[in-house]
């Protein structure tokens, strides 16, 4: 291990066929198989609003965005697959079967298109800082590669969330007072993503698959988006939050780390509801699946 | 020649062809979005998806032809100013009917383009030009699928009744008036023309899979006319839920 530690402090690339320590293997797997899971469950989570999306060009931005997460989560099971631990299918049927995890934010409820784009705002600038300092040192190439598309698409989703933002900012009072009201839900969850506080001896920073401590990367994105949401006019629902008189940083209260102790349970406010719609909708489907294998074989 | 061709003003029937067409777009697109995240496994989900969104630019496209306010013409009429074919009303949220009304569609909306292709109305033919590029790969993906599934018992068995129910409706597909259309080269095929190579399409599609459609002896629903069906009032619901709140705001 020590050698194989000193050849990714070297800036060293693993690719799926080297001989790795199977710790790493373990660790990678989990941590892809987490991000896949995540990409697909957000699927589902913006799925609701958009046949409400309102009007045809943000139907399908609307569309296209959650294209896009879907096709993470098809490239990340398939980068997941080859480190052969477990097949793709087995993957799916771990996550529906509630045995593995997926990111705390898709297991809250999208409840009016304002979520949405809060959505798309507060979580995928969250996503996107976390994936970005993943990417910065990553020590597994495959995954490394992926998350360069990943990050790319990821940025056109927040500057879209930006932009839909700020027309609420500027909107009608109505439009105002839904932002707030999703911008109070999401802005807890959205702070939570970035997990805990990371372990002194985190060994996902030191096999180089995260760069940075979780709670660098939050601070990070609060120090961002305060003065963002503040000059739109909103409020951020912490009544701890204030500016530092010396160095100008915003420090927000303390966090409330219960909500996302229910979600590890698969306890979040829409997470049962999450997981059955993924299950119904894989099950309903094996027939489909299964004669597209039969077709195939015969067709060989 | 030419200054003739760009000087064709589209006359009433054209454009009631047209909306016909693109509230066709709007509704399918709208019913394939219901699909994302849920298909048969993730490629899928992708393809339905991408089809989508290419139906809901087709819609896009033909508004524009109409109106310079696209989501006033899409979404503000009153349910008996749309011109749907009820089969693209149609929910379809069981996939047999998703993928029966997808390849039913796309094999249509295939010949409907192609008739308009060489239009003297330059703006529709580009507008046709583009689809018809896209539509070819719609109709591949939903003609190998049904192929697919047809030729495994289990996919049969799924299939046959749904594809025996719903292909007489897409004869609604070729409704309307195209009276005057063909002089003036709006289109280059008459509606009877495009449904009669629809249905020998369908029928070649099924023939070696020993399917046989009753394709019945009249077009079975209104929808031309102002009738809609009875899953209309879901989807537009859906479709103006947030644009309800406030009809004045940008969104």
């Amino acid at each position: 291990m020590d050698e194989f530690e000193e050849f990714l402090d070297e800036g060293g690339i693993v690719e799926p066929n080297d001989d790795m320590p199977e710790a790493y293997r373990s660790a990678i797997f989990s941590f892809i198989e987490m991000h896949a899971n995540s990409e697909y469950m957000g699927g589902l989570t913006e799925r609701d609003w958009i046949p409400r999306a309102p009007g045809l060009r943000r139907k399908m931005t609307a569309l296209a965005k959650t294209q896009d997460e879907i096709g993470h989560a098809h490239l990340l099971y398939m980068v997941a697959a080859d480190l052969g631990v477990k097949t793709r299918e087995e993957m799916v049927t771990d996550l529906l079967e509630g045995r593995t995890h997926f990111h705390n934010v898709f297991h809250y409820r999208v409840h009016s298109w304002t979520d949405q784009i809060a959505v798309a705002y507060l979580v995928d600038a969250a996503a996107l800082a976390s994936q970005q300092a993943v990417f910065k040192n990553c020590s597994y190439g495959p995954y490394k590669r992926i998350l360069r598309r990943v990050i790319a698409e990821e940025g056109f989703h927040m500057r879209n969330g930006e932009e839909m933002l700020l027309l609420m900012a500027r909107g009608t009072d109505v439009q105002h007072q839904m932002m707030q009201e999703s911008i109070d839900r999401w802005w807890l969850p959205s702070i939570q993503l970035f997990g805990p506080d990371s372990k002194p001896d985190d060994e996902l920073l030191r096999w180089h698959i995260k760069s940075e401590r979780n709670e660098d990367l939050r601070d990070r994105y609060i120090q961002k988006l305060v003065p963002q949401l503040l000059g739109g006019g909103f409020s951020i629902p912490d009544p701890a939050l204030r500016q530092d008189s010396e160095d100008g940083k915003w420090k927000i209260g303390e966090i409330d780390w219960r909500p996302l102790e229910e979600i590890m349970r698969n306890g979040g406010p829409d997470s049962s509801r999450r997981i059955s719609d993924a299950r119904r909708a894989w099950y309903d489907a094996e027939w489909v699946r299964a004669a597209l294998d039969e077709a195939a074989k015969a067709d060989a | 020649m030419t200054s003739e061709i760009n000087d064709m003003i589209p006359d009433a029937t054209a454009k009631e062809l047209i909306l016909a067409f693109a509230d066709d777009e709007l509704c399918v697109g709208q019913n394939h979005s219901w699909w994302i995240a849920v298909g048969p496994f993730l490629e899928e989900d992708l393809a339905f998806t991408s089809i989508a969104q290419d139906e809901l630019g087709h819609a896009r496209a033909l508004y524009s032809l109409l109106s310079d306010d696209i989501d006033l013409v899409a979404y503000g009429r009153p349910h008996s100013q749309y011109r749907s074919a009820h089969i693209a009303e149609l929910l379809c949220h069981d996939w047999p009917s998703a993928l029966v009304r997808h390849v039913l569609h796309d094999l249509a909306e295939e010949i409907r383009w192609t008739a308009m292709l060489d239009s003297t109305w330059l703006e529709l033919r580009t507008v046709a030009t583009r689809a018809l590029a896209e539509e070819q790969f719609h109709v591949h993906h939903a003609v190998s699928l049904v192929k697919r599934l047809l030729s495994t018992s289990e996919g049969h068995m799924r299939l046959a009744s749904v594809l025996n129910e719903l292909a007489p409706l897409g004869r609604e597909y070729f409704a309307g008036s195209d009276v005057g259309l063909l002089a003036s080269g709006v289109l280059d095929a008459s509606l009877a023309e495009q449904e009669r190579t629809w249905m020998k399409r369908v029928e070649d599609l099924l023939d070696e899979f020993e399917l046989d459609i009753d394709w019945g002896v009249a077009i079975p629903s209104q929808g031309r006319e102002g009738t809609r069906s009875k899953d209309f009032s879901a989807l537009h619901d859906e479709m103006v839920a947030v644009l309800r709140i406030d009809p004045l705001a940008s969104w």
